[in-house]
Order: structure tokens, then sequence, then C-alpha cells
């Protein structure tokens, strides 16, 4: 009885809120509630529209122009920008160094970051503290974190060098930052070092609830350190491992401030990643359609990584 | 309250916030940007007391100071201007064909009415002309520079060696005093991928007897005189701090005041880095002009305030008349004395009254006392037109990139010579008047 009295009463809660509504706006209060839930979409539709498509479509449109920074309007060019980026040794030079740059510092970060997290994991006096202290290189500024650096790479003065010497492992001082053959993995180290409490953070985490069944049943098989590390750690973490690296190569990718603040694409254009190309050709030379182009054609690029990244989520979710 | 009356209470709130912040931003005062690569903390204290002095005499106007560093500023006005704000005031760009190309293309303020109301007469004439294009007077320099070999007279004495005049007497010098054991270089020639590399390099260039462009503004890198050049500077490296790959100007003045290098080539700014940092060198410091290679040669420029066009371009202009007032241009160059030469005449006494003026005359006489070598990379002899396209080449680092390959890559330097020819050449293609 009670659920036929709550249907019945239904249609006149429905046409009390009705009631409500016409005896407040009339016809204007009803279209109002209608529109309600575009007016509370709108401020973020707007944001989207003037922060991410506006931004996205002018930078597309402007590959498409020969563009001088003195020269705002520009004169379109269709793909010629493409044809001689695509036509352009320095591009492909670029694009290699940029895969080579994300694939090393990423490699490296999960490398020195899981081993870190590994070693955190273990119950030791003052555990807390070095996990606080780990993520030191990951929260300071990255102008900070590259003025130490600099320091320490100093041909002369450097820490680095001193050490280097001390333990006779190089004869001379090395200017880290200056020679061609020593500027990347200089930049990479320093990349490395920055974000691997990154890797630190995801992977102790995943480390935590891993179920302790699993390593005292292999500990009743006989299996040893390394053999619970291979058979039970790794494949826990392969899918917060393969997130990570997804992850990071995008951020890696991209990375602008380190190299550019270390050594502006130098010497001899070491380290000239795509970035870095990007804002040369805007900014140095004022090429800003040539600028353009590089920065869409990365665009697609981390397209595709990120569709590999969303594939495997849709695959982790099925 | 529900969410109707939520919504109409924020969306009044809203309206009363905009109503308020439009009338208070009626009231607001005229704000001037002003951005400049003069950074040393004395120079800033000096820009920071022009904002509170003009301030509280123009209630009206509000001076927003900016910095950057000399390599990024041009880059930084370009980031502004693409994005239709730039700074209304610069002061010391000291990039001509920057500046040329910006006037070419109406973005620039004329400034002929600040120089006839302060005086033509009172202003250095040549150098006033170096920045009019057309009939537009684009910048007013305010100093005038050339920089000059600065040298450690106690290590020189040590060594047993005479100051150089010539390239010959520099590199034999420079060889004695190089002892890496005591972390002491004889020279300090730049290679980084920066401006101060491109002087230096373009100086050897002319010192050698050549050119960048001829007079009909062909690239004209591929020659004897170039490859002598590069020859030279390369020589040099060898007795350069190990780091020289990154150096610009900041390096080059700290690699001699920190007692790293005998010699740095440098503006007049070190005497006050001397001062601040490292006083006990001052009285083992002497200046000389560059070594002399076939011919003396040295590059010449200017520091200068230009007005962009803008919403409030007039305040910008009374903005740099007042800082052209010689109160105002003296206050701008005690914290550097000696670094620039004042283009009015009218300052140049109390330049000469300056305390370190007086002290150090071992020092700054070549710094101040006028020269007839000096040369500019937009015009590199009296028969050379005003080259308009020097900019596009600078702004591909033809020269930075011809010495990297040279220094740091090992190149032949016939080779590296020759694939400069054909990148500026490449880089000046299309640049037309």
């Amino acid at each position: 009885m009670a659920s036929d009295e709550a249907i019945a009463r239904a249609p006149r809660v429905r046409s009390g809120v009705a009631a409500g509504v016409t005896s407040r706006g009339g016809v204007l209060g009803a279209l109002r509630d209608r529109h309600l839930g575009l007016v509370l979409l709108a401020p973020g539709a707007f944001t989207f529209l003037v922060l991410l498509v506006f931004p996205l479509g002018y930078g597309i449109y402007t590959s498409f122009l020969q563009r001088h920074v003195l020269d705002p309007e520009g004169i379109w060019v269709g793909l010629e920008n493409y044809a001689w980026l695509l036509s352009n040794g320095e591009f492909w030079r670029s694009l290699m160094l940029s895969s080579f740059w994300a694939g090393a510092t990423v490699g490296l970060q999960i490398i020195l970051g899981t081993a870190v997290a590994l070693l955190l994991h273990q119950p030791f006096k003052g555990r807390s503290m070095v996990r606080g202290l780990v993520l030191f290189p990951y929260m300071m500024p990255v102008v900070s974190v590259v003025l130490v650096w600099m320091l320490l790479y100093n041909a002369l003065y450097g820490v680095v060098n001193w050490l280097l010497v001390q333990a006779g492992i190089i004869a001379a001082p090395i200017a880290w930052l200056s020679q061609p053959d020593s500027a990347f993995w200089a930049v990479v180290f320093v990349g490395v070092w920055k974000y691997f409490p990154f890797v630190v953070v995801i992977v102790l985490a995943r480390l935590q609830v891993i179920p302790q069944d699993l390593y005292e049943a292999a500990r009743i098989d006989g299996a040893g350190a390394w053999s619970r590390f291979v058979d039970i750690t790794l494949p826990q973490l392969r899918d917060v491992l393969l997130v990570v690296a997804l992850l990071r190569t995008i951020f890696m990718f991209n990375n602008f401030e380190i190299i550019f603040l270390l050594t502006g694409g130098g010497p001899l254009k070491a380290t000239m990643t795509l970035p870095i190309m990007v804002y040369e050709q805007a900014f140095g030379i004022y090429e800003l359609g040539r600028g353009s182009t590089i920065a869409v054609v990365m665009f697609l690029i981390l397209i595709a990584v990120m569709s590999i990244y969303f594939a495997f989520l849709r695959k982790e979710d099925a | 309250m529900d969410r109707r009356q939520m919504l109409i209470g924020a969306g009044g709130a809203l309206g009363l916030g905009l109503g308020g912040a439009r009338q208070a931003l009626a009231q607001a005062q005229t704000p001037i940007r002003f951005l400049t690569p003069e950074t040393d903390p004395t120079q800033v204290r000096v820009w920071q007391a022009f904002v509170e002095q003009y301030g509280a005499a123009n209630r009206g106007v509000a001076i927003r100071p900016e910095y950057a560093s000399w390599d990024d500023l041009v880059r930084k006005v370009s980031a502004d201007l693409m994005a239709g704000a730039p700074p209304e005031v610069i002061a010391g760009s000291s990039r001509v064909g920057f500046v040329a190309a910006a006037s070419r293309r109406n973005l620039l303020m004329d400034l002929t009415p600040v120089v006839e109301e302060i005086g033509r007469a009172d202003f250095h004439a040549p150098s006033l002309a170096a920045w009019k294009f057309g009939n537009v007077q684009a910048a007013i320099p305010y100093g005038m520079q050339w920089p000059v070999l600065w040298c450690r007279t106690d290590l020189f004495g040590e060594a047993g060696v005479p100051l150089p005049t010539t390239w010959d007497e520099y590199r034999a010098a420079a060889e004695k005093l190089t002892s890496p054991q005591r972390g002491i270089f004889g020279a300090c020639f730049p290679a980084g991928r920066t401006w101060n590399t491109e002087i230096q390099a373009g100086t050897a260039i002319w010192q050698a007897g050549g050119t960048m462009f001829d007079e009909k503004l062909n690239v004209t890198l591929d020659t004897p005189e170039v490859r002598r050049a590069m020859t030279y500077y390369a020589e040099m490296c060898r007795f350069s701090p190990p780091d020289i790959g990154s150096y610009g100007f900041r390096e080059a003045s700290a690699a001699y005041t920190s007692g790293k290098s005998a010699t740095t080539f440098y503006w007049g700014r070190v005497l006050s880095h001397l001062h601040a940092q490292a006083p006990e060198l001052l009285p083992k410091t002497r200046t000389v002009h560059y070594p002399r290679g076939v011919k003396q040669a040295v590059a010449f420029g200017w520091d200068e305030f230009v007005v962009y066009r803008g919403r409030n371009s007039r305040a910008a202009m009374d903005y740099v008349k007042w800082m052209l007032q010689p109160q105002q241009m003296y206050a701008m160059m005690e914290p550097v004395i000696a670094h620039v030469v004042p283009t009015r005449n009218s300052v140049v006494p109390m330049l000469q009254q300056h305390e370190w003026i007086k002290k150090h005359p071992e020092i700054v006489t070549t710094l101040i006392e006028p020269i007839d070598f000096g040369i500019s990379s937009v015009k590199e002899s009296p028969n050379h037109p005003f080259n308009f396209k020097w900019e596009s080449f600078q702004a591909r680092n033809i020269i930075p990139d011809m010495v990297q390959r040279i220094v740091l890559g090992r190149e032949p330097v016939a080779i590296a010579v020759e694939k400069a020819q054909k990148d500026g050449a490449d880089a000046v293609k299309d640049v037309r008047q």
C-alpha cells in the first residue's frame, strides 16, 4: 500500500515543483531551469575553448604561415613549412636527440626510482625522514637545480671534477657542459636526478599494497631474494611501471627548461632537442611559422604516445 | 538559501565586483613597462630609485621595471611583440639591426622631438646618426662603448712579458701565463653560442683585415683574412679556461675578477665588478686596447633608449626625456662608471669627477678617451651602406657556430669557414630592404 501511495504522490510532487517554478517566474523561469545546466557548464567550456582549443588551433594555423616576429600578419604558404621541416637534417637530428633524451632519462629514472623505492620499502631507523628527503630534488625549483648543477659541473671548481680526479677516474677536469661529447649525458644526469623521486613515490605506493602472503609462500618454497624480486615484485609492479614510463616519456619529451638553462641547446647543438629547436626558430630566428610547424609535429608525436597510453588503460579496464 | 537564490546572489556579487573594478581601473595610473638588460645590482638600485623619483613627481604614471639578460633580451621583446604588448621603453638593447627592422615596420616612436627638446647640439652627433633610419630617430643612445683588454700586471711581471700590443705578443704572453695547475689561464676567448663570442670573433676578423659582408652586402666569410682570424682565435682558445664553450658576457668578466684568467676582453663594467668582488686586484690591473692584427679595430656599440608604439608611448617618451637629463644620466652611469661614455657633452665633466676615474687612470683611460678605430657590425667601413641583412645573419648565430665548430668540434678552419659562408649566404638570401 505504501508503494501505491508513493506512486500516487509522485505526479503531485513533480507538478508541485513545476507549479512552484511557474509561480516564481512563469515561462521564463521554466526556460531558466532548462538552461541552468548550460549556464553552469559555460565557464568550464569557455575556459576549455580559450585555454586549449584556441591556442592549439592558432598554433596549427600559424604553422601554415611564413610569419616574422616583426610582421605579425604573415603570409599563407600552405604546406611549405612542413616540406621544409621534413627535408631539414637538423630536425631529424633533433627528433633523434629528443627521443634519445626521453628514452635515456625515463629509463634511468625508472631503474633508479625503483631501486630507491625498494630500499625505502625495507624497515630501518629513520626511514620516514629518508622518504621525505628523497623527494627533495623533485620539490626544488628547476632554476635552483640548474644553478646547483652548473656549480657542481664547473670545470675548475666543481665538486664532480674534484671527486672524479681524486678517485683517479679522470686525469684532468672536464668541461662537462661545454664539450659536445659530455654535454648530453651531463644534462641527462640532471634530468634523472630531478625527476626520479616521482617514480619512487609511485612505486613505493604500489609496493605497500603487494600482499605479503605471496612473499611468505615463496619463502616457504625456498625462493631467494632475487627470485622473489623477479617472480613477485616485478610482475606486481609491471602495470604501474608501464603507466609511469608513458607519463614520464610525455613529460620528458616536452621538457624544455632543464636543457635550455643548462646548455641552451649547445655546444655544437649537442643538446638541441625539439622544444629548444621550436624556441630557436620562433624567438631566435624570428620564424614563427616554422617554429609552430615543429610544435605541431611534436604534438602529433605525443598524440601517438598518448594513444598507446589510453589503449593500455582501456585494456586494463577490460 | 536554495540553488537559484545562491546563483542570483553570486551573480550580483560578481556584477558589483566588476563594477567596482571598472571604477578602480578608471582611476588607475598610466603604466609604463621598462625593460633593460642592465642588471648589475647597483644598476638595478638606480632603476628602482628612478621609479620612485619619477612616480613621486608624476602621480599619474607608474613605471614597471623588467629585467632580462643581454642574450635573451631580443627574444623577450620578440615574444612580447607577438603577444601585441611590447614594453614601452627599452634601455640598452644595443641591437642596431633589430631596432632598424622594427623602425622600418613602424613599430617604434620617432624620438626626434625628445632630441630637439633636450638640445641636439649637446649630443654626440655620430651616435645620434647611427640610430637614425630614414627620417626616424629610432633610438637615442645615452652611452657609447668599446671593449678593451684587461690585464693582470702582477702575472705579466712574474712571467717577464710586456702587456701585448700585437697578436704575436699576445699569443706568446698567453702561452707563458697559462698554468692549469695553478688554475690560471693567459687568455679568455669565449666560444659559447653567445653574442660575446660573435663580438670577439668579429673583431678578430676585422683585425685580420677581413669583413663579414662586402660593400654590396654579400657575405664574405670564405676569405684568407677570415681563415687567418679564426686560426688565431682557435690558438688563443688553447690558453683560455676549459669551459669557454659556454662563455658569454658574464662568464668572460667573472673569469677575470675571479682570478681565473690573466686577461680578458671586456667593457668598462669590470671596474665596478673588481671594486665589488675583488678589490685586491685593482692595483694589479691595467687595460690596453686590443692587440692589433694587420690593423687595429674594435667593436663599437651603444646603450640606447627605444620607445615602442602603444597606448602609453607619449608618457614613455616623457620618461625617456626625464632619464636623459644630466643628473639622471650620470646616476645611470655611476654604478658602472667607465662602462660607457655619455653621449651628452654636458655629462662628460661629471663623469670625470668620479673618484674611481681619478684614482685609476691606468684602467679608465682606454675606456673613456675617444678612439678612431671602432667598427659597427651594421657598417663595417665608411664605404659600406647600412647593413639591413645583419639582423638575420646575427639571429642565426653564424659566427658563434663557426667558432664552436673550430674550437669545440675540432673542425679544420677552412671547412668551418666554408660552411659558415654557405650558412650566412642562406640566412640572408631572402632578406629585402
